[in-house]
């Protein structure tokens, strides 16, 4: 319903959005034909791509999204994240498993930065929330103490190596488990909380690499709804899928610019992918992501979804 | 009655395995060789499942901007597959374009002076005018083209993929499973023909590709 009354939406809007209009009139002798001719340009079509059910659909982790944001140049912002004395806010299983995603997208944001203070603190709630969740056989037992043991030494390989771990732990065993719907809701926490991290940690600029690495979550967007999908008979999965839709729509206005020609080279053992389009952001849609997600992301955290 | 339960056990032989199946192969994939002594972590890409030997297995990634990735294949359940699997990476290339449309509307409207008010002939009637307004219509659309980024046919059979890219992008792995030796016919609709496979993904920082600011 809500597709159809966005594709009317679009179709209205036709005849406002105008990029560029030359009107020609022609004005005839009494009685006859006046033409008139208009160049409307509509930049409002959404680039929606059709998801297919036999496509496994797979989504970055935090850890790997945040190891790029860091090369960026960006600086740490421990303020913008969720604290972990909310965590007496989440009872329901459905608001502790998206807290887990946010928690853990902190935790990966302060393990890529080396935020010792701040890594101790975040491991420690995921630890209790994964006993709610009744996850926690699945996370090494030691990992406190490893945690604590890489700070001490100041090992930030190692507690890289940990934070990404403990994901993988977390995800397989639920996989393993067939709680697909609570690895869903964890996916789209530590998606949203990856989102609201990026779009806080500096103001829009044209061509900037934050601003191209924001828009570039369109392509995880895809991969996130289909994989949501296969959990969607779930009513909690279902439910946040339907509050994700705007944040959806908005990638999908992303325009993408064509780019360099496309080519596969070869250096070494290594391989080198080259060309392809380029996803933009104006400053209108930055600072619309910005308010949808942090909307969405406030409701998360303080335990009203 | 007995018709129905032997139909039942029927459907139970043939969905049996499959799920069974299904259920063992889950996280299949910590059991591949992971090549963490050259620095790359385990990436929450990587995916287990049971597939049928003979078919092709599509998965789509995302795959980051100045990130170093590894793709392998295993099969802990069927070794002799190991060495074996054909796989491609082909990414879908947008390509923007306008499409134009013309639409044409003709209406009557009053006729207008010099000074913006109605005409009238000469039995008082207003006089009306056939405007016809032709609009182009200019929409930006997507076309999508597949390319094949990599096939290890071509590439001596090789059964891991390490590769960077210079933008974010987004990847089909297209992995065939090798039918058992003598066919699937001789092996029936039994456990044999399916196998466990693990697609792992690994990445760590790469080197720094193209323009930044």
């Amino acid at each position: 319903m809500k597709k159809n009354m966005l594709k009317w939406n679009v179709i209205a809007l036709v005849g406002l959005v105008i990029g560029f209009s030359s009107c020609g009139e022609e004005v005839s002798p009494e009685g006859g034909k006046v033409v008139i001719e208009e160049n409307v340009e509509d930049t409002t079509f959404l680039d929606i791509p059709e998801l297919d059910a036999d496509m496994a659909y797979s989504v970055p982790t935090p850890n790997e999204l945040f190891a790029v944001i860091k090369e960026s140049g960006v600086l740490y912002d421990g303020s913008i994240l969720n604290s972990p004395d909310n965590i007496k806010k989440y009872s329901s299983k459905k608001i502790q498993a998206l807290n887990f995603g946010v928690y853990f997208a902190d935790l990966a944001f302060a393990s890529s930065f080396e935020e010792n203070a701040s890594i101790l603190s975040y491991f420690g709630t995921i630890k209790v929330l994964s006993d709610e969740l009744g996850i926690s056989n699945a996370l090494d037992a030691a990992i406190y103490e490893k945690v604590e043991m890489s700070l001490e030494s100041n090992d930030s390989d190692s507690l890289l190596f940990l934070s990404n771990d403990t994901y993988f732990q977390a995800y397989s065993y639920l996989e393993e488990n067939e709680r697909g719907s609570t690895l869903a809701l964890i996916v789209l926490g530590g998606w949203i909380e990856s989102l609201y991290i990026m779009t806080n940690l500096g103001a829009y600029e044209e061509g900037s690499n934050l601003v191209a690495r924001i828009g570039e979550q369109k392509l995880t967007v895809g991969n996130l709804m289909g994989f949501m999908m296969k959990y969607q008979d779930d009513s909690n999965v279902a439910e946040v899928m339907e509050e994700l839709a705007d944040i959806e729509e908005l990638f999908w206005s992303f325009e993408e610019e064509e780019g360099g020609a496309v080519s596969t080279s070869q250096e070494g053992d290594v391989y080198v992918l080259s060309g392809g389009s380029t996803i933009m952001v104006s400053a209108e849609q930055y600072e619309k992501l910005k308010e949808l997600v942090s909307e969405l992301r406030n409701e998360i955290i303080e335990g009203e979804l | 009655m007995k018709r129905l339960f032997t139909n039942l056990f029927l459907v139970a032989l043939v969905i049996a395995p499959s799920a069974l199946f299904s259920q063992n192969c889950r996280n299949i994939v910590k059991y591949c060789d992971h090549a963490k002594r050259d620095g790359f972590l385990r990436n929450g890409q990587s995916l287990s499942g049971a597939f049928v030997q003979g078919d092709t297995a599509e998965i789509t990634v995302v795959v980051y901007k100045n990130m170093e990735y590894r793709m392998s294949l295993c099969s802990p359940t069927h070794d002799e597959l190991d060495g074996k699997f054909e796989f491609k990476i082909v990414e879908k290339i947008t390509k923007p374009y306008w499409d134009e449309k013309k639409v044409s509307n003709v209406e009557e409207v009053a006729k207008l002076d010099e000074n913006g008010d109605d005409m009238y002939d000469d039995f008082g009637d207003i006089i009306y005018e056939e405007v016809a307004t032709i609009k182009t219509i200019k929409t930006r659309r997507y076309k999508k083209q597949d390319i094949v980024r990599y096939d290890n046919k071509k590439d001596e059979d090789a059964q891991e993929f390490i590769f960077i890219s210079d933008k974010t992008r987004k990847l089909t792995i297209k992995v065939y499973i090798p039918a058992p030796e003598g066919g699937d016919e001789s092996q029936g609709l039994g456990a044999e023909t399916y196998a466990c496979v693990g697609l792992l993904i690994e990445h760590q920082p790469g080197p720094t590709i193209g323009f930044n600011r």
